[in-house]
């Protein structure tokens, strides 16, 4: 088994599971500099992941796709942020709603679509391709290690250089950042807060769309009822531990995802793969006590003040 | 409105930039901040507004910002009327203001925070080094260096305060309002700021320095304006005045109250402070090697101008801050040792906050069960285990009666009362818990006349009839004075002075006490002490 | 204005506060089914009937009638235990997680041989408590002790305790005997008693009612509930007052979770006779949509849990019926909450009803200043 993981077989599995997490995370990330408490994740990648299968099933163009699933997770998005930032709800209970649309809507267009209810295996939908660079793939090592992988894959890690780039170098970035730390500091400047977090919600939820796109259309070659299963959270984990930092974000995503490759490979081992599964929230639990423990005793006395 | 800021600097030094004339402003509460209050400043010039907490600068400054509307008034930019609806209006006029807690993003770096706003781009991206370009030219421009890479959250107080004063000034501010701009600063930091602030005046800019530190007012400032419960008192030449002149302007009553009251009959020692310190987290000391005591049935009176210390030395005996150094015992008992609020109320303490909305009462649950909130969990209140409510109602109703709360019943939620009736439930709970030792900060601030009387009543019965100790912050001079049995004085975190007849008391000279101009000596001090 | 007139107009406009709230709860119901009814009539062949059989689909007979009830009981115990934190000011949503552990730790005790009659289920639901209470409790712990934000935690010990009680259950507990993926079969003396000679309805049915009325008597009856909800109204002024908000947020946390639990043991004991859960059943997450429609008050949860459990009734009923799936009632759910939760949903006309009433009173007292 130990052959196993220092295998090019195990780094495809690891990126395969991770991509998604990836791309997530990096929506959580712009969510989290925001200071919005988005828990909607979830809704938005299956959404996506629908939209995407649907617009390429009918338009046989995986452009075409790409812009249904985006326009999908973007309506999540979009409510998510309305309902917050304008109508004042509990950020809690909107993403919880929207999960809850996310899932329950998704299988009731399913079925409308398909007259089926589990998955739209009978939709020809296509996939993001893998993706062969010339000239790097005949490299000896490097060659399995950098080409060969899905397209998604490749846009993922670019998304997190692209999520850094967004927020230390670009006006909107800048601004996101003061909406997030200060809010009073950035109104009293004349920024518009609520529009600034607005956008930053949209951004959000291309990127979560992606990544729910991903799993319809290279994870699995089709939708099925909550094929995300919990990936959203997994996401919110990664962005928690990595202090809503992009890379180190990443990192936690990657970490994340070789827990559940190993986790997949422990059933052909015939191992439980619960004890897998359960290492993003563990790992995110311990790092919350650990970074509550450093707070000075006094300031844990006296927390109300 | 560009215009206007060239109408700044077609003036001339030495004439009138800004005036503020017949401003009156009254909160929905009736409560009147401003009234008939003139107020002008001259281009070129450093122009003091002097008053206590409560004086009124505060809503001064805000209807001048634009945060507050007036009912009366109006307001002239070099001499034209003008309408200013919001800060950002203000600042287009040529007004930036400087609060006490920065407006500043901490994760960012200077120079971001100068632009931000108005942030240079080039063609998509965030135009770094232009923000950093303007951020040095206008630092060279100005005199104030600053670093513009430097993130803000590493920076020291007296750093933040110099890019918030640059931050104004880039924005094309000609006259900069600073509300108490050196509470936070260290002493180093003051005398830099001083500096800067003379060099900007040279340059014809005209600032307006908020503060109650007289001496600072009287090295920095060329004019002053004092405030005093709302009204403008006078405006001098600081030349022409001394420190003794202008605290007679600051401290006064304007009212006798008369408060029909026995002399006191103090017994022995109920609570016993000894070099008590409290240490900020930010490291500078509230108060230092604080002692006194206050005896049953004896009222003691803390004077002092806000920000002495007075609300972390009320805290620290309350049990909300912990005790940095010393001791403080309640009929000899420590409460260091105690663990909860709860175990220092057990041993007869009982405390009213000074912030009632946010310490005092939970608004949204009913009269009733704020009433009971420091009792409910007693023996006597319980039945089978369960709340009794049948004693609970009948004892707040009772309650309600006794202190006169105006209500819709005793189930009605807090937030339906007005500030005077939610102050009497307040001390409907404090003061019918026959406590031995009662701590009451502001207890009448911002309530009407009549519940205030009746609050003051009901200290001087409880000082009678159950011989409580009691101490009283008060910002009320008139309240504190008639009060009170015996005052002490509190200044930059010290007592400075004791007067054990408060009847005695010249408040021409507490003034002086209260703003540092003086000091008794140990030995008078010490007077407080009762061992 | 006078005083008199101030205190009726004070509590006029509460009176204007409380019928806005009960028009937007009604708005947000009426939107849902308007929407439902757009869906339904782009999938159905006769949307009106299917429409209908939504509408009163469950009252058609008494085997839908039960389904109603037996849907009710498991949402009682999850709905109460939000609540309960809801009301300590606690975003604690970890009672998926204590629900399934109860499950779980049920199972473990359900399936041992031998215990006499009397004594297995009250073993049962003691371990089911637990369960739930660790699981609930511990995330009420870490916000206390470390400061660590509670929802965070709670989610995140959703999942472990998922994955924990599914290996548990899939690993020493499984039954090789069985023919799909499930536990050993449950003692004959695990079996939950029913009631009306229903088989369906079981005394899970008393024992939720038991928990609603525990969770009202002990916010509104007991010196702890009182702390607990003044905790979560004011914290400072109950740290002022001197209550003990620690272990009042960590008690509350491990009750709520204990009532969590407890709906999940008497779930798998009264409906099943082996554990076959294969992940979240949700009735965690539909307590809190339900504690918000109680607005954190378990007295109205018997109204609430019933009015979830009829729409579910009623998705089963179109299911079968015309085979649309009931995940159409997802939809419902998602636009009710999001309507309720949007505090401004007209916001702008509560807001000019009570100025106009205002203005009113004030020219009653004779002219406007």
């Amino acid at each position: 088994m130990l052959q196993y993981i220092f295998s090019f077989e195990f780094l495809g599995a690891v990126l395969r599971m991770s991509t998604p997490l990836v791309l997530v995370g990096m929506a959580a990330v712009i969510g989290a500099k925001a200071n919005i408490l988005c828990i909607a994740y979830e809704g938005m990648m299956l959404f996506a992941a629908l939209g995407g299968v649907i617009g390429s099933a009918y338009t046989h163009n995986l452009v075409v796709g790409t812009l249904c699933g985006m326009a999908g997770g973007i309506f999540i998005a979009a409510l998510f942020a309305y309902f917050v930032l304008y109508l004042d709800a509990r950020p809690l209970l909107a993403g919880l709603a929207l999960n809850t649309l996310g899932s329950g809507g998704t299988v009731y267009m399913v079925f409308l679509l398909t007259g089926m209810k589990q998955n739209t295996s009978n939709l020809v939908s296509l996939k993001f391709p893998t993706v062969n660079i010339p000239g790097i793939q005949s490299i000896p090592f490097l060659g399995n290690v950098l080409s060969g992988h899905n397209l998604l894959a490749y846009v993922a890690f670019f998304s997190v250089l692209a999520v850094w780039f967004l927020i230390n170098k670009t006006r909107l970035g800048i601004r996101i950042q003061a909406v997030g730390k200060n809010p009073e500091a950035a109104a009293a400047v004349g920024i518009n807060v609520r529009r600034t977090k607005f956008i930053a919600m949209i951004l959000s939820g291309i990127l979560a769309s992606l990544g729910g796109m991903y799993m319809s259309m290279g994870y699995l070659p089709y939708f099925t009822t909550d094929m995300t299963a919990g990936r959203g959270f997994i996401a919110i984990a990664a962005q928690n531990l990595g202090l809503g930092n992009p890379i180190l974000t990443m990192m936690f995503a990657m970490i994340f995802g070789a827990a559940m490759a190993i986790g997949n490979m422990a059933q052909s081992y015939r191992l439980p793969s619960q004890f897998a599964s359960m290492v993003p929230y563990l790992l995110t639990l311990a790092g919350l006590i650990l970074m509550g423990i450093r707070t000075s005793a006094v300031q844990r006395k006296y927390p109300h003040l | 409105m560009a215009e206007s800021k060239l109408l700044f600097d077609q003036i001339k030094i030495g004439e009138d930039m800004l005036s503020m004339e017949h401003i009156t402003k009254i909160y929905e509460n009736g409560f009147v901040a401003n009234s008939n209050v003139n107020f002008c400043v001259r281009k070129g010039e450093i122009h003091g507004l002097v008053g206590e907490n409560g004086a009124g600068k505060t809503t001064l400054m805000k209807v001048l910002f634009g945060q507050e509307s007036l009912e009366e008034g109006r307001i002239l930019l070099a001499g034209q009327e003008t309408k200013i609806t919001s800060p950002l209006d203000a600042l287009e006029y040529g007004i930036g203001m400087v609060h006490q807690h920065f407006m500043l993003v901490e994760s960012l770096s200077v120079a971001d925070n100068m632009v931000l706003g108005g942030e240079p781009v080039k063609g998509a991206l965030y135009d770094r080094k232009e923000a950093r370009r303007r951020t040095l030219e206008v630092a060279g421009k100005y005199e104030l260096a600053v670093d513009p890479d430097a993130i803000v959250e590493n920076l020291s107080v007296g750093y933040k305060q110099r890019v918030e004063i640059l931050k104004i000034l880039l924005r094309g501010a000609r006259l900069l309002l600073l509300d108490e701009p050196t509470a936070v600063l260290t002493p180093q930091e003051i005398r830099e700021l001083f500096v800067q602030l003379k060099k900007l005046r040279d340059q014809g800019f005209s600032i307006v320095f908020i503060s109650h530190k007289l001496n600072e007012v009287r090295e920095i400032c060329d004019r002053i304006t004092v405030l005093r419960m709302g009204k403008s008192m006078e405006t001098v030449d600081v030349a022409d005045v001394t420190e003794t002149d202008i605290s007679r302007m600051m401290v006064g009553r304007d009212v006798i109250l008369d408060i029909e009251k026995e002399p006191a009959k103090p017994g022995t020692s109920v609570l016993k402070v000894r070099d008590l310190t409290y240490v900020r987290p930010s490291g500078k000391a509230a108060f230092e090697q604080i002692s006194f005591d206050v005896r049953s049935g004896e009222i003691l009176g803390v004077a002092g101008v806000e920000g002495n210390g007075q609300s972390e030395l009320a805290d620290v005996i309350a049990g909300l801050l912990p005790i940095g150094a010393g001791e403080v015992w309640v009929n000899q008992e420590s409460i260091k040792d105690k663990k909860s609020i709860r175990e220092i109320r057990e041993m007869g303490v009982s405390m009213v906050h000074e912030d009632r909305m946010t310490y005092g009462v939970s608004k949204l649950q009913s009269i009733k069960e704020n009433m009971v909130a420091d009792r409910y969990y007693k023996k006597e209140y319980k039945k089978h285990g369960l709340l009794d409510r049948q004693k609970i109602k009948a004892e707040s109703l009772h309650h309600i009666q006794e202190f006169l709360v105006k209500c819709d019943g005793s189930e009605a939620a807090v937030k339906t009362l007005s500030g005077g009736n939610i102050q009497k439930v307040v001390a409907a709970r404090e003061f019918t818990s026959h406590p031995k030792f009662l701590l009451a900060c502001q207890p009448t601030r911002g309530i009407d006349v009549g519940a205030a009387e009746m609050i003051r009543k009901k200290i001087v019965a409880l000082r009678d009839e159950e011989r409580t100790a009691v101490l009283l912050f008060s910002a009320d001079l008139a309240e504190l004075l008639s009060v009170s049995d015996s005052v002490v004085v509190m200044f930059a975190g010290e007592i400075v002075a004791y007067f054990p007849n408060a009847k005695q008391v010249d408040e021409q000279q507490l003034g002086e006490y209260m703003l540092g101009l003086k000091k008794q000596s140990e030995e008078e001090i010490g007077g407080v002490i009762f061992e | 204005m006078s005083s008199l007139s101030k205190t009726k107009s004070i509590e006029k406009s509460r009176q204007i506060e409380q019928q806005f709230s009960v028009l937007r709860t009604a708005l947000a119901i009426l939107f849902s089914l308007i929407i439902a009814f757009i869906l339904i009539a782009t999938v159905s062949d006769n949307p009106v009937r299917d429409f209908v059989t939504l509408l009163i689909g469950p009252l058609k007979n008494t085997s839908r009638l039960t389904t109603i009830v037996s849907k009710c009981i498991p949402l009682l115990f999850t709905g109460t235990a939000i609540c309960l934190v809801n009301a300590a000011g606690q975003v604690n949503i970890a009672a998926e997680g204590a629900f399934f552990g109860g499950a779980v730790a049920a199972t473990m005790v359900a399936i041992v041989p031998g215990i006499p009659l009397g004594v297995h289920i009250p073993l049962c639901i003691l371990a089911g408590a637990a369960a739930g209470a660790i699981v609930m409790g511990l995330p009420g712990i870490l916000h206390v002790r470390y400061n660590v934000v509670t929802i965070v935690a709670a989610l995140m010990i959703n999942y472990v305790a998922l994955y924990l009680g599914l290996y548990i259950i899939l690993n020493p507990l499984r039954d090789p005997g069985a023919g799909f993926e499930a536990s050993f079969l449950f003692a004959e003396t695990t079996r939950l008693p029913v009631l009306f000679g229903n088989e369906r309805i079981h005394i899970g049915l008393v024992l939720g009612v038991l928990a609603v009325v525990a969770g009202d008597f002990l916010l509104y009856r007991t010196g702890f509930g009182l702390t607990a909800r003044t905790v979560g109204n004011n914290k400072k002024c109950a740290v002022y007052s001197g209550m003990p908000v620690g272990k009042t947020i960590i008690g509350i946390s491990l009750f709520a979770g204990c009532l969590a639990g407890i709906g999940g043991t008497v779930e798998t004991l009264g409906n099943y006779q082996r554990f076959v859960y294969g992940g979240f059943t949700n009735h965690g997450w539909d307590g809190v949509m339900l504690a918000v429609l109680c607005h954190n008050k378990p007295q109205y949860m018997p109204v609430a849990a019933l009015f979830l459990a009829y729409i579910r009734t009623s998705a089963d009923a179109l299911n079968f019926s015309s085979s649309i799936p009931p995940e159409i009632i997802s939809v419902i759910q998602a636009v009710i909450i999001l309507l309720i939760a949007a505090e401004r949903f007209l916001a702008g006309w509560e807001h000019k009803v009570i100025v106009r009433n205002s203005r009113k009173e004030l020219e009653v007292q004779g002219g406007v200043k």
